[in-house]
């Protein structure tokens, strides 16, 4: 998930700031695939064993996943994704491990790596 | 701008959005269903749990009805007054409906406490009979509860025996159990609000007094307490669906100022490359 970037990886078209944006989002979609797993043990305590030890961590993921989905969009309007793409990315980040794949799909894409 | 967004394109997109705001916003009222649910349920289990207090702790004769005091487990010494009795009726026991037994429990601050005693099926049930209430003083349990609100003509609803007459048989029967009506039959001074019951002893046992205590009515199950509290958890996630649903709003309204910026910068014939800075 590192940017090499001190080129904006921009492509044709693409408006500015898109380098510091694809950053944010990286990090963001890092976050919440982790969160996500945090989560999903959550959920296997809670359903599976009774147990509520994780339970704090659900509204903390929920704010998560509404910086990952603000990043998402930031970067998505900059590179002119259309909003199909965009919201199939946001939906990638409620996926487990999918965020981690479609980070480096969107990292490779865009910096033509 | 404004003209873009009118563009049919833009505002089907405004229906959807519109369409997944409504769906969002109903996810977050029923996250604050559930939080409000749960609240009531962490308030029961709490004040169940909580330890009993004496009833002057919580409550004073002539005083309003604190917010501490509903649901409070308190004990009270005191004496029945078996002359003092009312039966409020349209009250539901296991689904059938019927009647509270009310005594007056003349505390030691000297004030009546209205006592739900228990329930009956029927007015005429043997132990409403005065003659059930345990007399001499005695130690009581029980459940605070807040006044019922006054029932809309208020008046008693049969009255065959003079108010406080101490050889009543049928005890005037009331629709709501509220300080405001007692306080006239009784006098004063008296409590807002009312026990029920659920332990009572003598404090003395006399020789002439039988051992045990004598049968009173079917006992009224503690009453759960109003829904106060939250479940911070789910009021988290009743915000967050809001907040989802209000940035579903911002990102179509950014959009359709991106594209106006675009047709603007096109329509002036410049770079095709909208610039967006």
């Amino acid at each position: 998930m590192s940017v090499s970037g001190t080129r904006d990886g921009t492509r044709k078209g693409a408006g500015s700031g898109v380098g510091p944006a694809l950053r944010r989002f990286e990090i963001m979609a890092f976050v919440v695939g982790v969160g996500l797993l945090i989560l999903c043990l959550e959920v296997v305590l809670h359903y599976g064993f009774d147990n509520d030890s994780l339970a704090w961590w659900s509204p903390i993921h929920g704010v998560l996943y509404l910086l990952y989905v603000v990043t998402t969009a930031d970067l998505g309007m900059r590179v002119r994704w259309s909003l199909g793409r965009m919201v199939g990315v946001m939906l990638a980040g409620v996926v487990p491990f999918f965020s981690f794949v479609m980070e480096r799909k969107v990292a490779r894409e865009l910096h033509g790596r | 701008m404004l003209r873009n967004a009118l563009r049919p394109r833009w505002l089907a997109l405004l229906a959807l959005v519109l369409l997944v705001c409504a769906a969002f916003s109903w996810m977050g009222s029923w996250q604050l269903g559930v939080a409000r649910d749960k609240g009531a349920e962490q308030a029961r289990r709490e004040v169940a749990t909580s330890p009993r207090v004496p009833l002057e702790q919580v409550l004073q004769p002539q005083q309003g009805f604190p917010v501490v005091a509903d649901g409070r487990r308190v004990g009270v010494r005191g004496q029945y007054d078996p002359g003092r009795h009312v039966l409020v009726s349209g009250r539901l026991q296991h689904g059938v409906s019927g009647w509270w037994v009310v005594t007056a429990v003349r505390t030691s601050a000297g004030a009546w406490l209205p006592v739900v005693r228990g329930w009956v099926p029927s007015p005429s049930d043997p132990a409403v009979s005065a003659d059930r209430v345990p007399t001499g003083p005695v130690l009581l349990q029980g459940v605070l509860q807040p006044d019922d609100p006054p029932a809309e003509g208020a008046a008693p609803v049969g009255s065959e025996s003079g108010a406080g007459s101490g050889s009543a048989r049928t005890p005037e029967q009331l629709r709501a159990l509220d300080a405001a009506e007692l306080v006239n039959l009784w006098g004063a001074p008296i409590y807002n609000g009312f026990l029920v019951l659920t332990g009572e002893q003598r404090v003395q046992q006399t020789a002439g007094q039988p051992t045990g205590m004598v049968a009173g009515p079917q006992r009224v199950p503690p009453p759960t307490v109003q829904p106060s509290g939250l479940a911070w958890r789910n009021v988290a996630y009743a915000v967050q669906w809001w907040v989802f649903a209000g940035f579903a709003l911002v990102l179509w309204w950014k959009m359709v100022a991106q594209d106006a910026r675009e047709r603007e910068a096109a329509e002036r014939g410049g770079m095709d490359d909208g610039g967006t800075a």
